[in-house]
C-alpha cells in the first residue's frame, strides 16, 4: 500500500524524511507500506488517479481532498511553538519605514509557494480582510522558485529583493533558532489565525480496520521511537522534523475552509 | 590542701561548679553557631534566588519587553533566541506558555505551561517575584469548563483529554497539591 508525501523542497528530501515513519507504519501494522514522494501541484491528480491510498500533505490539500474524495482525517502533525497549528505573517525589514498592513500598498512583495497554506494562502486572507487587494494595490508580487521557498523570501527581504515577505511563523521560529536571523532584524506587520500543519489522511474506500491502525500508530509514535534501516538506528520523528501526532477534527480546519473561499482558491475557486 | 573532709568536700564542688560552667557554655556556643550557620543557609539561599531571578529577569528582557508591548509573534521570536542557550529552562517554558495563551493557543500554551511549573513551581508561588499565578488561575478558570464540556461531548477528543489533564495539574498545583 503506497503512502504519498507531499514534497517540501526535494524527492531525496522528502524521502529520507518519511522512510523511517513509512518503515514504522509497516512494522506496526503489519501492512507493507511504499513512501512515494508527490510535487504539491500533482497531489490532487495523483490521488485522484489512485496512485496512493494514504495522503501526508499540508492542511490546504487535506480540504481540497476531503471536497473532492471524502478524504478520511487521520492525525495530524505537531511542529513548533503550536503544536498542531501554525500561522502566516507579513513581515518587513526593521527600520524600512513599513510597519502595519496599510503600508503594504505600492510595495514589493513575496509570497511562499502557492498551495502553502501558511505561506501564501493565510497571508493573500489577511490582506484581502484589511482591504487590501494583493492584485491591485502591491507594485508587484512574486513567489521564488526552486526548492527552500520559505528561507528564500526571507533572504531576499534581507537583501531587498523586496519590501515585505509572506512568512510563515514555523519558518521564522525554525530559522531563529538555528541563528539565521534574530527577531530584532524585522517587523510582523500582521498575523493570520492559527490553522491545522500538515496532516495525514486515508481514502474513503480503505479498509476502516487498516485506518484504525495507521491512526493509533500515529498516535503512539513518541521522541523515542526508533526503526531499524540499513543496518542504522533512526529515531523516527526527528528523522521526519516531527514533534508528534494528535487527533483533530475535520471541523478545525473550517478555517482553512474560510480562507481558500475568501482567496479564490481550490476547492472553492471560482473563474 | 586536702587536709580534711570538710576541704575535701569544697574541693568537690568546686570542680563540679567548674564542669557545669565548662558544660553549659559549651552547649551555648554550640548553639549560637548553630543559628548562625542556619541564618547563613537561609541568607545564602536568598541570595542565590534573588541573584537567580535576576539573571532571568535580565535574560528573558527582549521576551518579556515584547510581551508587555502586545506583540506577541515577536516575543516568541525573542523566545526562540533566548532557548538556544537555555532550552529547557522553566522560566522559558512559562512565559511561552503565557505568549501562547495570548496567541490564541491555548493547548500549546497549557502543555508548555505545566512543563514549566513542574519544573519548578516558583512561577506560580504567591510571592515569588517571577510570579505568573494571576495568569494561571484566570487560564485554569477559563479554559478548564470548556474543556471538560469538549470530553463529556466527546471521549474520543484526545487533543481535549490532553489538555484538561495539564489544566487539572496547574489547578492542584494552584492548590498547594504536591507532586
Amino acid at each position: 500500500m503506497k503512502i504519498g508525501y507531499m514534497n517540501c523542497n526535494s524527492e531525496a528530501e522528502t524521502l529520507t524524511r518519511f522512510l523511517p515513519l513509512t518503515a514504522y507504519l509497516s512494522h506496526y501494522t503489519g501492512i507493507d507500506f511504499e513512501a512515494v514522494p508527490v510535487d504539491t501541484h500533482e497531489f490532487a491528480e495523483r490521488y485522484a488517479q489512485g496512485e496512493f491510498a494514504l495522503t501526508h500533505s499540508n492542511s490546504l490539500l487535506y480540504v481540497q481532498l476531503k471536497f473532492d474524495h471524502d478524504l478520511q482525517l487521520l492525525a495530524a502533525e505537531k511542529r513548533g511553538n503550536f503544536g498542531s497549528r501554525s500561522a502566516g505573517t507579513i513581515i518587513a525589514r526593521k527600520g524600512s519605514g513599513i510597519e502595519k498592513l496599510t503600508d503594504l500598498k505600492d510595495k514589493r512583495m513575496v509570497f511562499g509557494p502557492m498551495m502553502a497554506p501558511t505561506g501564501y494562502l493565510a497571508q493573500y486572507d489577511l490582506m484581502l480582510r484589511n482591504g487590501i487587494d494583493p492584485e491591485r494595490d502591491l507594485a508587484y508580487y512574486a513567489i521564488p522558485s526552486g526548492s527552500f521557498k520559505h528561507e528564500k523570501l526571507v533572504y531576499g527581504l534581507y537583501f531587498g529583493a523586496f519590501d515585505v515577505a509572506a512568512a510563515p511563523l514555523l519558518d521564522l521560529e525554525v530559522m531563529t533558532r538555528e541563528g539565521k536571523i534574530t527577531a530584532d532584524d524585522f517587523v510582523i506587520l500582521g498575523q493570520s489565525p492559527l490553522v491545522p500543519y500538515c496532516t495525514f489522511g486515508a481514502a474513503a474506500k480503505l479498509d476502516p480496520a487498516v485506518v484504525e491502525k495507521v491512526r493509533r500508530a500515529l498516535l503512539e509514535l513518541t521522541p523515542e521511537t526508533t526503526v531499524d534501516i540499513a543496518g542504522e538506528r533512526i529515531k523516527v520523528l526527528k528523522s521526519a522534523w516531527i514533534d508528534g501526532f494528535e487527533a483533530l477534527r475535520d471541523a478545525e480546519y473550517d478555517v482553512v475552509r474560510d480562507m481558500a473561499r475568501l482567496v479564490n482558491m481550490p476547492p472553492y475557486q471560482e473563474y | 590542701m586536702l587536709v580534711d573532709r570538710y576541704d575535701r568536700l569544697l574541693w568537690g564542688a568546686f570542680i563540679l561548679l567548674l564542669i557545669a560552667i565548662a558544660t553549659t557554655t559549651a552547649y551555648s556556643l554550640q548553639g549560637s553557631a548553630y543559628v548562625t550557620q542556619h541564618n547563613d543557609r537561609n541568607l545564602e539561599r536568598k541570595i542565590t534566588e534573588r541573584a537567580r531571578f535576576d539573571y532571568l529577569a535580565d535574560l528573558y528582557a527582549p521576551v518579556t519587553a515584547a510581551l508587555e508591548a502586545g506583540d506577541f509573534s515577536h516575543a516568541l521570536l525573542a523566545l526562540e533566541e533566548v532557548q538556544r542557550s537555555s532550552p529547557d529552562e522553566a522560566y522559558g517554558q512559562v512565559l511561552k506558555g503565557v505568549i501562547l495563551s495570548k496567541m490564541g493557543a491555548i493547548d500549546a500554551a497549557l502543555e508548555s505551561l505545566a512543563a514549566g511549573i513542574k519544573q519548578n513551581g516558583n512561577y506560580i508561588d504567591r510571592n515569588g517575584s517571577l510570579s505568573y499565578r494571576k495568569t494561571v488561575i484566570a487560564l485554569v478558570a477559563n479554559q478548564l469548563p470548556l474543556y471538560a464540556a469538549r470530553v463529556a461531548n466527546d471521549a474520543e477528543d484526545t487533543v481535549a483529554l490532553t489538555t484538561k489533564r495539564h489544566l487539572h495539574y496547574l489547578q492542584s498545583r494552584l492548590a498547594g497539591g504536591c507532586e
